[in-house]
């Protein structure tokens, strides 16, 4: 699925999202992007690459890069975390990101789905779609391709250019 | 038509649709990143396979057309043109036009096209006019309205009438014939392939030892039997990679043919071996650098009937390509019995191209390795078989990426020989396993020239970095804990192994903290988002079941010199 699909799928009604925490905050992604959710397990870390992405991993002979959302999104981990890997299927890219609990799947109508708040500005802004709201709590969409490919690929680049 | 040629001509235009999407890309870089010059490199190289390619196969109009717009790129790339959108968005149109020319092609291979107005501009933009944003649009409706982007439509409905009754009934009789003999499986799969076979190949083996404690009669047999299959599906699954060499071979007939034509040499052309079985992925990456070998050969190689007359040798050139695997590799020779490389005149040239320094001492089989040098060409017209010095400079790229190596045999007056050699697979290569710090790397073997342990009284800090005495020999070495950032630098003499490595022209040492072992490795590519980090070429999946990174220690190296400048600056 490219990103332009998925990014369509968000307006229909009953689209599912994945919900998992980051530090206090709840975040979720579209279902359909997710192929599986592991345990964390051993990586091995890429030099010259971003604080953030903390490695390669072997997913059942796939080499797959893995990115810590709780770093790239600068929030604390949570102590008692459930740390798990949610592996997504971004177009070409296969990605696994780094999250403290996978907590629901959530099914969602349009009407629930609000844009995201204007004064919210920054970097942070550009990967959050929409903001779901329910029984007053907000959980936030976020686009993980956005994500990475918004700065992730410049920022390799220079920082591995720094490095060293 | 014969079969033949329509082979050769579907199969250039399968390529070309690759070539285009590559292109495409670039054109879309070069405004985002102007002045970047490997950017520019790359759509040059584009531009001249597809031209070469073009002629080779017989659509001169396609050819014509490319040479144009190489010659535009050479101009762009020379800094005579600046890139600005204008001349960014000229280029993008050429591309739509070539797009156009190619999908217009696959419908009737007697095409023909008009591309008189963008070759005009073209030519404006050359002779140094910069043309307002506007004007080209007036031209193009005034005038042409068949090279205009938005009418790819109008060419092909009129290209059959022009065509030869014949000819437009043959294309759908080959299209119908090849669906049934193959089918075209996306790389992405078969690689998907590969890794569950490769996991199911590790998953059968601990099978196997668990049910060797349960005491069941069936329950081995069914494991065994299994084992077999798996062995089977891995083998099957290996093989699927596998092509014969065979098409590419007959490609380079034409290319010998008409470019002999086009020089007016007679040349006897021999193939040997063309049912070596290649891994597809290398066989897509040599058949560029193979065009550019014997088209060398022809023109560069093999001298005018005069020439020949005068020393003695048959009017008929010979050139002979063979293919045979010898030790686990691949080796493909282009033999010709013509003139021979003189090592004096490839110096004298290098040194009014500016390439050597006229003092700069070179051996003969150095100076042989000049050809390979960008920009460099003995020719003094460009033409459009060779001359402007970005065929063999091709080669070589293509060849060094695919961890393969050319050597030149060359006498004067009797001709040369050049021998590619190469993995006979991607998938695979043989390597070091080295530790460094707490982390696992591999190393190509065809890296590494030696390993030593050094003495400390053999290392010494110099101003210019940390030098290695070998038999004599200052060689520079990085620590690769430093050069990676796993380790702050230091300047103890270290306990570490040193890896000699000779591929570059430069010598260097790499230290590191310990060889863990050789084996072979299956080649995983690293994702999307990370791989155009440079210094590491893939990873691998090592006993232990983690991955670790596969280290191209030259780039690592002039990454870390580079900011070494940097930091002194």
């Amino acid at each position: 699925m490219s990103i332009n699909e998925m990014n369509q799928l968000k307006a229909v009604d009953g689209t599912r999202y994945l919900v998992f925490s980051l530090g206090d905050g709840d975040y979720a992604i579209p279902l359909l992007g997710v192929r599986e959710v592991i345990a964390f397990t051993e990586t091995t870390p890429l030099p010259f690459s971003p604080p953030y992405f903390v490695g390669i991993m072997n997913l059942r002979g796939q080499v797959i890069s893995i990115m810590d959302l709780r770093k790239k999104f600068n929030v604390k981990p949570r102590e008692n975390a459930e740390t798990a890997v949610i592996i997504c299927d971004l177009g070409d890219i296969s990605l696994g990101v780094v999250v403290d609990s996978v907590n629901s799947v959530l099914s969602a109508d349009s009407k629930d789905i609000a844009e995201k708040p204007e004064f919210t500005s920054g970097d942070k802004a550009d990967f959050v779609t929409g903001v779901y709201n329910k029984n007053s709590k907000l959980t936030l969409i976020v686009d993980i391709a956005r994500a990475l490919s918004l700065d992730d690929k410049a920022t390799i680049s220079k920082t591995g250019a720094k490095a060293a | 038509m014969d079969d033949f040629e329509l082979t050769l001509k579907s199969g250039f235009l399968e390529e070309a649709s690759g070539l285009l999407a590559d292109a495409e890309q670039c054109f879309l870089n070069l405004e985002s990143s102007a002045g970047d010059c490997s950017v520019l490199e790359q759509i040059f190289r584009l531009a001249h396979n597809l031209k070469g390619s073009a002629k080779a196969v017989g659509f001169e109009d396609l050819s014509h057309f490319t040479h144009q717009l190489e010659s535009l790129l050479l101009k762009i790339k020379k800094n005579e043109i600046p890139i600005n959108s204008a001349s960014v968005d000229l280029l993008l149109r050429c591309n739509d036009h070539v797009r156009m020319m190619i999908d217009g092609l696959r419908a009737d291979f007697n095409a023909k096209f008009e591309s008189e107005s963008l070759l005009s501009e073209i030519e404006a933009m050359l002779n140094g006019q910069m043309p307002a944003a506007s004007e080209p649009d007036a031209h193009k409706t005034e005038e042409a309205p068949a090279a205009d982007v938005h009418a790819p439509q109008f060419e092909i409905a009129v290209a059959p009438k022009e065509a030869k009754p014949a000819a437009s009934a043959q294309p759908p009789s080959s299209g119908g014939a090849h669906a049934e003999e193959s089918i075209r499986v996306s790389f992405a799969r078969l690689e998907r392939l590969l890794n569950f076979v490769g996991e199911m190949v590790i998953l059968q083996t601990v099978l196997r030892e668990q049910a060797t404690k349960v005491d069941s009669h069936t329950l081995n047999r069914t494991v065994d039997q299994l084992g077999k299959v798996t062995k089977e599906v891995q083998d099957i699954s290996m093989s699927l990679r596998m092509v014969p060499i065979k098409q590419t071979f007959q490609k380079m007939q034409r290319i010998v043919r008409d470019t002999a034509r086009a020089l007016n040499k007679e040349i006897h052309f021999e193939i040997s071996g063309e049912e070596t079985e290649v891994d597809k992925t290398l066989l897509e990456k040599i058949g560029d650098p193979l065009v550019h070998m014997v088209r060398n050969a022809v023109d560069h190689g093999i001298e005018n009937a005069e020439r020949r007359a005068a020393s003695g040798k048959p009017s008929t050139g010979h050139i002979r390509l063979s293919a045979y695997h010898r030790s686990g590799s691949l080796i493909i020779e282009v033999q010709d019995d013509g003139a021979g490389l003189d090592a004096a005149v490839l110096q004298k040239k290098a040194i009014e191209k500016g390439i050597i320094r006229p003092e700069t001492k070179l051996s003969d089989k150095e100076a042989h390795q000049l050809i390979f040098a960008p920009g460099f060409s003995t020719k003094a017209v460009v033409t459009d078989v060779s001359g402007r010095g970005v065929g063999m400079d091709v080669v070589k790229t293509n060849i060094t990426q695919l961890q393969g190596e050319i050597q030149i045999e060359t006498t004067i007056g009797k001709g040369s020989c050049f021998r590619i050699i190469l993995p006979l697979t991607l998938a695979i290569i043989d390597s070091m396993i080295i530790r460094c710090a707490k982390e696992l790397f591999v190393i190509p073997l065809n890296h590494v020239h030696e390993s030593l342990k050094p003495r400390p009284e053999d290392l010494h800090f110099t101003t210019l970095g940390e030098i290695l005495m070998l038999r004599g020999e200052n060689i520079p070495l990085f620590r690769l804990g430093e050069v990676i950032g796993l380790t702050p630098p230091s300047r103890r003499p270290a306990d570490g192994i040193a890896i000699v490595v000779r591929t570059q022209s430069q010598p260097f040492a790499v230290l590191v903290d310990d060889i863990i072992g050789q084996q072979q490795v299956v080649i995983k590519t690293l994702g999307q988002e990370i791989r155009h980090l440079k210094g590491f070429s893939g990873s691998s999946i090592l006993g232990n079941g983690r991955p670790a990174l596969i280290l191209e220690l030259h780039e690592l190296v002039i990454r870390h010199q580079g900011s070494n400048r940097r930091a002194a600056a």
